[in-house]
């Protein structure tokens, strides 16, 4: 129940850190479209587990960050690669695109996987003492 | 209109892959609820229940490994009177046979069986069968020689079959030696979301609980009813799984109990134990999949699930299908949903081999263990999933090849042990000298 109530809360809070990103950094659709999946991602494999709540929105508020400097930078870059390539780059752009974008991904995860489990187990030793 | 064909192929392999991710994420939510309602009891239950059991070790030059195992089979806190301990020594040119030896002169309960050149080294399945003939208990047990069990666990596993339905037992397997190497952090990484999450949600949904060679057993009437193990297999453990479910029986997952096995230290000997497990299961696929379609004694649930089981080795190959057909989809027409679609593929790249668990399966598995460390490796599950593509679809293309011209070329490479998991066991007491 209590994990359920954290996944509602994490579904809003990536709803609401989509809509604030674009609407005040006015960046393209692609990144936007980055943000949705990571946020899904994230809420559906690290809002279940056992943790505090304060920890889950700290990481994906990080999460939402970097995803979105990482798809920037990488957007720009190919955007450059692309106009030097005649258009070639923006093929690779888009099949090493979410490939790349996992690894990111599945690292920034399995951080917070570890920075969950470091709390859990610090609240395990409380309750021990 | 080949575009559009193309497009539909492309369309339909993600979506089976879509299928694959679903039901793990499906596996990962009830494994992640399962240790949150429970804590897994370590008493061993039903202590009123002990029947006669016979252990069958195959052995082939396992000199480095053997002797961990025997020792541990001594310290064993079962009944030793109603213990039966077999080593099928299977034609070894090492020391193995000399070992096992000599724990037999001091141990009545432990017994060697030798083959010889002629009979020998044919495989596991054909040792376990020669085994077979000479075990007297009403439960068999099989133990890898590089295994090493916990001290109660032929306790916790034959609790079990207190039930009747329930033909074989199945206990976990956790790699010994995961702190040596890269290769044996990442085994360890696929072991976890294996078994601490796959085979446990499989378990309490009602699925296909796989019997994983070793570290479980059987019902001795149900082994027999069944005519042993299949030996022109090399997955013999997936075959005889299919065929305890076909039967009408159940496999029980015990979570607690379990067994420390020394896991592969090479990419080379990587892929040579992965070769021979995607073949065998290729096989199992070739020869189970309409026996599962056409059961009666298998819910639609259990089918569906088998089937995927039975599919999960064709996955590597999948995904580099997907690849040739994707990557010119993207440069001759590029169509709305592909990029959505292409998603699905990089998803499954972070998968682990062996039951294709997505790396949140994996990582929900060590956060359920309480491991951190290993969870930093798991970007690198990528690169054991494209390692595994070639080796899958070899596999895949001897067996068709063997499948077109009829020849059954089944060569069992042996995974050789190098007894270096012995410096991570604690109370390291040699009570032979050799």
């Amino acid at each position: 129940m209590r994990e359920s109530i954290h996944m509602l809360f994490g579904f809003a809070l990536g709803a609401l850190l989509c809509i604030t990103f674009y609407y005040s950094l006015h960046f393209n659709e692609e990144i936007l479209q980055a943000l949705v999946v990571f946020n899904l991602f994230f809420v559906l494999a690290l809002f279940p587990l056992n943790g505090s709540l304060q920890r889950k929105v700290v990481a994906m508020i990080f999460g939402n960050g970097t995803c979105f400097l990482w798809n920037t930078i990488f957007y720009q870059f190919a955007c450059c690669a692309a106009e030097q390539t005649n258009g070639t780059f923006s093929i690779v752009y888009l099949i090493l695109g979410p490939i790349l974008n996992l690894f990111w991904v599945v690292s920034f995860w399995s951080l917070s996987l570890t920075f969950l489990l470091n709390s859990r187990n610090r609240g395990a030793a409380k309750i021990a003492d | 209109m080949l575009i559009e064909f193309l497009e539909a192929v492309f369309a339909s392999v993600t979506i089976f892959m879509a299928a694959y991710l679903l039901r793990h994420y499906v596996f990962t939510v009830t494994a992640l609820k399962n240790s949150q309602e429970k804590r897994q009891s370590y008493v061993s239950k039903n202590l009123d229940y002990t029947p006669t059991v016979s252990i069958l070790i195959p052995a082939r030059n396992e000199e480095k490994v053997i002797e961990r195992v025997l020792r541990r089979m001594t310290e064993l806190t079962y009944q030793k009177d109603k213990l039966q301990v077999i080593v099928i020594d299977d034609a070894s040119t090492d020391a193995t046979g000399k070992i096992a030896a000599q724990y037999s002169k001091i141990y009545n309960y432990i017994t060697v069986l030798k083959r010889d050149k002629n009979m020998g080294g044919r495989g596991k399945a054909s040792a376990l069968n020669a085994g077979m003939k000479y075990a007297t208990g009403e439960i068999v047990l099989c133990f890898d020689a590089d295994y090493c069990p916990q001290k109660d666990i032929i306790e916790k596993l034959v609790k079990e079959f207190k039930n009747p339905k329930v033909g074989a037992v199945q206990g976990r397997v956790v790699v010994l030696n995961e702190p040596q190497n890269l290769v044996t952090r990442l085994v360890a990484l696929e072991r976890i979301g294996g078994y601490r999450v796959d085979q446990e949600a499989r378990d309490s949904l009602g699925l296909i609980t796989q019997f994983g060679g070793t570290v479980g057993g059987f019902r001795r009437e149900v082994l027999e009813s069944l005519g042993g193990w299949d030996e022109n297999i090399l997955a013999e453990d997936t075959e005889i799984t299919f065929r305890v479910y076909l039967a009408g029986y159940r496999i029980k997952y015990v979570a607690d109990a379990e067994c420390y096995e020394e896991a592969v230290e090479s990419w080379r000997a990587y892929w040579k134990q992965r070769y021979r497990w995607a073949k065998g299961h290729m096989q199992c696929a070739f020869k189970h999949s309409m026996n599962v379609l056409k059961s009666k004694k298998l819910k639609l649930i259990e089918k569906i699930d088998g089937l995927l089981l039975l599919g999960i080795y064709f996955m590597p190959v999948l995904a580099l299908f997907s690849w040739i057909l994707g990557i010119p989809l993207f440069v001759l027409k590029f169509s709305q949903w592909i990029p959505a679609l292409w998603m699905i593929v990089a998803v499954s790249l972070y998968s682990a081999v062996g039951n294709f668990a997505p790396f949140y399966e994996v990582g929900v598995g060590t956060y359920i263990d309480g491991r951190t460390r290993v969870q930093w490796l798991m970007p690198l599950l990528i690169f054991t999933f494209l390692y595994n593509i070639p080796i899958c679809t070899k596999a895949f293309f001897d067996v068709l090849a063997s499948k077109l011209n009829g020849k059954n070329s089944n060569h069992w490479d042996k995974t050789a042990h190098s007894g270096n998991g012995n410096c991570y066991i604690t109370n390291h007491v040699r009570i032979l000298k050799r």
